[in-house]
């Protein structure tokens, strides 16, 4: 910025900007913070594990334990889970992993910004690195995650496939996914913390409605699960193909990626234009 | 430095906050919901509970100039700020900024507490907007400013507050921008630190940069500032004027407010009606003749003409010099000096005479006062005349002091 930059600040909705120049803007804001974000992202990985003995260890713990409890429940016969076409354990960690990956990217924008409260009333800085620095942290669990999908890939002697590399973009997916709905529960969240509260309620009782440590269902009404719910298609794909080679349901597939990224879009522009407003009401 | 291009331009700014937090909320949501729908009617009007917390603001920054924001706590000053950095927008009025700003409202923000002192200077530049080459090309200045030395690798968790602020200084003193805000940052750290961030700000003066700073502490605002404007209940009530005119109208303001509230009398703000009036200021030499030059070891009276309007019981006097870059030489008060006087009422004169200054070649700016008996209220104050001291030592000494000393010298 030089000293011809010229700034202006009113009052008026920024919708009513035209739509190439918000693009403008928030293609110059991204490229801006870029250095930001990344530093922000290592700041808080760093920052998490540095009090802690045993470290990214905590990030295998969710997915297993889980795991875990569904194989002994199914061994056992306690609950009645329909036949896998791969080993169950296999199924049900990729299922649960998978899952918590999904989670902590949906989980994480609201967290993130909520602790950039202090630096968000004091210094202007382009807002985009903290949806950048969210995907950031995100990746970096999927990052940790995969070492878990790489042992039992060991262990079960699983053959590789070209849906490996299928299945890694998949999960991408299912990130951004997360990262839509993370980001679009930011303008009310920050407000009220009912949201967080809520939050945790509301994603035990999806992680149930997944078809995570079960396959999906096939009779009405319960097949429901798999056609509505938009993480199912994009979650057993990312599975299948891994496993499996395979993706069973190419068009479901599609429609939610398709989806998923409009509403990834939706959301952000929510986010840019949701920020100066609640700005104003954490300083008030 | 100041130039004439204006770089920072206000055009009857104002903002608003609500008292009540759950209002505030709801009033958030539905912020909200009128700006996803390209509507901003919302914003120029007060709802229930808001109330105007920056009021109709106009006000033109040339590049290069150092404007003083004073007032008091609550009155507007960092919401103006917030407003001019783009952290906030304003709810009426337009705001037009040339150039990079950068604002020092709270040094030190954006840092984690887990990691070390250099790891947080590249997160805070990074936040502050430099980039990664920018910093490591800026990292020995801010370690050497920020004198942190040893600690540099240990969390800041343990660091001293002193140290936290040193750092976070550092940081965002070395960002380059075209335009400084300050904001009361500088009242924390020792005074060895204070003065060299006002060396600081002083050189960025020097480089062209723009700054506004807001201080409660009136010493730095008269010492580094061309123009001063005060601001309280979010209007400006003086200025932008020089300096002296508009601290002493501030004062004066603030002076009735402190006496009505300790007489729990109703004086309505606004500029007061003063109680007592400083017609004169004369500065005499041992002839009583007025005199502008003083030779270091001379006589130097000082007489103030006053007309009080009531009657003020056990009232104290003062002077203050103060060399012309804003050090206070002195402030003699004739409480402290066992001079009583019962009481004042109509017209009047003091004189304070003093048998030599014996200070350094220089120019001088006189200041007087007279408080009641607490001395903390200052009922009126008026600059006096400047005046010069001549010693035989040249202008540029830059001691404050001249004293006068007998030599001896002996061979063992």
């Amino acid at each position: 910025m030089t000293t011809d930059h010229e700034t202006v600040y009113t009052p008026e909705s920024r919708v009513s900007r035209s739509l190439t120049a918000a693009k403008k803007e928030m293609w110059r804001d991204v490229k801006a913070s870029w250095d930001l974000a990344r530093q922000l992202t290592l700041r808080d990985i760093n920052g998490q594990y540095r009090q802690s003995l045993l470290g990214i260890f905590w990030a295998f713990v969710p997915p297993i334990v889980t795991a875990v409890i569904f194989i002994f429940l199914n061994n056992y016969k306690i609950i009645n889970i329909t036949e896998t076409e791969i080993p169950y354990p296999v199924f049900a960690i990729f299922g649960t992993t998978l899952w918590q990956v999904f989670l902590h990217s949906l989980t994480t924008p609201l967290r993130v910004v909520e602790a950039a409260k202090p630096i968000l009333t004091k210094i202007n800085f382009p807002k985009e690195a903290l949806v950048l620095s969210s995907l950031g942290q995100s990746l970096f669990n999927l990052g940790i995650k995969l070492i878990i999908l790489i042992i039992v890939f060991f262990i079960f002697k699983i053959p590789l496939t070209w849906g490996v590399p299928c299945s890694l973009l998949a999960m991408g997916i299912l990130i951004l996914l997360g990262l839509g709905i993370g980001l679009f529960l930011i303008p009310i969240g920050l407000l009220y913390t009912d949201v967080s509260h809520g939050l945790s309620i509301i994603t035990t009782l999806w992680f149930f409605v997944t078809p995570a440590v079960y396959p999906p269902p096939t009779s009405f009404p319960f097949s429901l699960i798999a056609t509505i719910n938009p993480v199912s298609p994009i979650l057993v794909g990312a599975r299948d193909l891994a496993v499996q080679g395979v993706l069973h349901n190419p068009i479901s597939f599609c429609v939610v990626t398709i989806l998923a990224m409009l509403f990834l879009m939706v959301t952000w522009i929510m986010f840019r234009l949701s920020m100066p407003i609640l700005i104003e009401r954490m300083s008030a | 430095m100041s130039t004439t291009e204006t770089v920072i331009q206000l055009e009857n700014v104002s903002k608003k906050y609500c008292k009540s937090l759950k209002r505030s909320l709801w009033y958030g949501v539905k912020d909200l919901a009128y700006e996803f729908a390209g509507s901003c009617k919302q914003r120029g009007r007060l709802r229930q509970q808001e109330f105007w917390a920056v009021d109709g603001i106009s006000l033109n920054v040339h590049k290069g100039s150092t404007l003083g924001v004073v007032g008091p706590n609550g009155s507007g000053k960092t919401t103006l700020f917030k407003m001019i950095n783009g952290i906030l927008t304003p709810d009426c009025g337009k705001i037009t900024i040339k150039g990079k700003v950068a604002a020092l409202l709270s040094v030190g923000a954006g840092f984690h507490p887990m990691l070390t002192g250099r790891e947080n200077i590249y997160i805070n530049g990074s936040i502050l907007g430099l980039s990664r080459e920018e910093i490591n090309a800026k990292f020995d200045n801010i370690v050497a400013f920020s004198e942190i030395g040893n600690f540099l690798d240990m969390p800041v968790k343990n660091y001293s507050s002193g140290m936290f602020v040193r750092l976070g200084f550092a940081v965002a003193a070395h960002c380059e921008p075209d335009i400084l805000l300050v904001d009361e940052v500088l009242s924390v750290g020792d005074v060895g630190f204070r003065l060299k961030c006002l060396n600081h700000i002083k050189k960025l003066m020097d480089r062209g940069v723009t700054i506004i700073f807001v201080s409660h502490n009136m010493n730095p605002i008269r010492a580094i500032c061309d123009r001063v404007v005060a601001i309280y209940n979010g209007k400006i009530i003086a200025g932008p004027d020089e300096p002296e005119p508009v601290l002493e109208q501030v004062q004066a303001l603030f002076a009735s407010r402190h006496l009505s509230q300790a007489d729990h009398t109703d004086v309505p703000l606004g500029p007061p009606e003063s109680l007592i009036d400083i017609h004169e200021v004369e500065l005499l030499d041992l002839e009583n003749r007025p005199a502008q030059t003083f030779s270091h070891d001379a006589v130097f009276k000082v007489r103030v003409h006053f007309t009080a309007h009531q009657r003020i019981e056990n009232p104290s006097f003062g002077v203050e010099v103060k060399r012309e870059d804003g050090v206070v030489c002195f402030i003699n008060r004739s409480s402290h000096q066992q001079f009583q006087v019962d009481y004042i009422e109509g017209k009047g004169f003091f004189e304070m005479t003093i048998k030599g200054l014996f200070l350094a070649s220089m120019g001088y700016i006189t200041r007087v006062v007279i408080t009641d008996s607490s001395i903390t209220v200052p009922i009126v104050s008026k600059v006096g005349p400047k005046f010069i001291i001549k010693s035989p030592i040249p202008y540029s000494y830059n001691g404050v002091y001249f004293p006068e000393a007998s030599w001896s010298f002996e061979r063992e």
